[in-house]
């Protein structure tokens, strides 16, 4: 018997989903190669811009990407609105489709494609470009983006996405933003508060028995930075996927103590108790406080604070579970109530770096 | 005649995290592997903090203020720990290792133990 060459074999198979799809539309089907589904961003595609719209995206994007289907799902992202990014927004969409493809690797059963990339904006697509978006979209832009794309100078440094411990990860981020921020000093402070905050990441953030909504990818982070020389200001952003900060309370050493601190509330506010944004804030307070009362644990939180307090300058936003804050220094903490729950813990730190190093550093 | 150990080079480049789970550069194998050792023998022992990127608190907490929960008292560890650091802002992590140790001392006469 004649061998069937590899061409032969793909013809054979294309006129077997052909002979198919005819046998299905004389049975009064339709027949569909896959299962297509088009995510509009919005304009303002930003946590602090448009918290409501930007969590509506990313939660559209997750409905369809974990939703079990036996055709092949094709997810078409639309950015063609989006005139405002922020880096957190991209890092949080990056993690997400990252989980989405980590999960269903080998079964070739969902792929992501950028709808109309033409039509994006360039100044959009250079951002998702240098942050390494489109690596994950296995589409190569090839381009190398003039500087006075951005308005602003921002500069960014390429995500991390990792499942494990490793701070020398931390560290090769905080080196590539120091060559376009000059940040010498601030360094060891915000590669620490990183470090602390993966570091709870592993310890809390995907406990064994916790409640998912979608399946997670236990130990994972994701962090980028950001530089904006007309501020004079770097941004480091760190998310996880996990069950987010007030629902890891319960099991924390010092809740007993985070709940006393609420109770001590009002009871117009102790309302409000559960909260998300009041949980948190109180759990920061506990931790900030905690240091003589139990040995040594119990102070992720206020390391992960500790670069503002250290410097007496910038600030900390934490996005967790269905609340934030916005910590700008020692006591000085303004409560986020979020309607949509993130899906994780948001961590983004705003430094601000010297005026006269910065300009030295543009000048050289 | 006293050991030196330079943190990044004989321990670990990237010190971080406080128990064997957390990976080679944790506080409690660095504690066990060069600090009780010297101190149960009576050696005096230089710790150089220089080159690392930083030190995580959690990494500290564990490998000195560890050392009192081993129950080595802060006098004993004074006498024979000797820190160094001479990259700029580095003498914070010397202050933050002295206080982790001093706080670790109060905690354990606290409870009683």
């Amino acid at each position: 018997m004649k061998k069937t060459s590899s061409q032969q074999k793909a013809r054979n198979v294309r006129l077997g989903v052909k002979r198919f799809a005819k046998r299905l539309r004389r049975s009064g089907f339709k027949y569909a190669p896959d299962e297509r589904k088009t995510i509009v961003f919005p304009e303002t595609f930003s946590f602090s811009g448009n918290y409501e719209e930007t969590v509506a995206a990313l939660d559209e994007l997750k409905i369809t990407g974990h939703r079990f289907s036996i055709k092949q799902k094709h997810v078409r992202l639309d950015l063609r609105d989006v005139k405002e990014i922020s880096i957190a927004a991209i890092l949080v969409l990056a993690s997400e489709i990252d989980r989405i493809l980590t999960l269903s690797a080998g079964t070739d059963s969902i792929r992501f494609s950028a709808f109309r990339l033409g039509d994006w904006r360039a100044a959009i697509v250079a951002r998702l470009d240098d942050l390494g978006f489109f690596r994950l979209l296995d589409v190569n832009i090839g381009v190398k983006w003039p500087e006075e794309m951005f308005g602003d100078g921002f500069s960014v440094v390429q995500m991390i996405g990792c499942s494990k411990f490793l701070p020398e990860r931390v560290d090769r981020l905080t080196s590539q933003l120091l060559q376009v921020a000059d940040f010498f000093e601030q360094k060891p402070l915000v590669y620490e508060a990183v470090v602390e905050a993966i570091h709870n990441t592993g310890q809390h953030a995907y406990p064994e028995n916790g409640e998912f909504k979608y399946t997670p990818l236990v130990g994972s982070w994701w962090v980028t930075a950001g530089f904006t020389p007309a501020d004079h200001e770097i941004r480091v952003v760190a998310f996880d996927q996990g069950v987010g900060i007030p629902n890891t309370l319960p099991r924390w050493g010092l809740f007993e103590q985070v709940v006393t601190m609420l109770s001590d509330l009002s009871s117009e506010v102790s309302e409000l108790l559960k909260e998300d944004a009041r949980m948190i804030a109180a759990a920061l307070a506990v931790s900030r406080t905690s240091k003589s009362k139990i040995m040594g644990r119990g102070q992720g939180l206020s390391d992960v604070v500790a670069p503002i307090d250290e410097l007496g300058v910038g600030r900390v936003r934490i996005l967790s579970g269905g609340g934030g804050i916005l910590y700008k220094n020692e006591g000085d903490i303004e409560l986020l109530s979020l309607g949509k729950h993130i899906g994780g813990t948001l961590i983004e730190w705003c430094i601000p770096v010297g005026n006269d190093q910065v300009s030295e550093s543009q000048n050289a | 005649m006293h050991d030196v150990v330079k943190i990044v080079s004989d321990f670990h480049p990237y010190p971080a995290g406080r128990y064997p789970d957390d990976g080679e550069g944790n506080g409690t194998t660095f504690r066990e592997e060069f600090l009780v050792p010297a101190i149960k023998d009576g050696k005096h022992i230089v710790v150089d903090l220089d080159g690392a990127p930083g030190y995580p608190s959690s990494f500290l907490e564990e490998a000195f203020g560890g050392l009192v929960r081993e129950d080595f008292k802060p006098e004993l560890i004074r006498k024979l720990l000797e820190l160094r650091a001479s990259q700029p802002g580095y003498d914070r992590y010397i202050r933050r290792i002295w206080e982790h140790i001093d706080r670790a001392y109060k905690l354990k006469l606290a409870s009683g133990h």
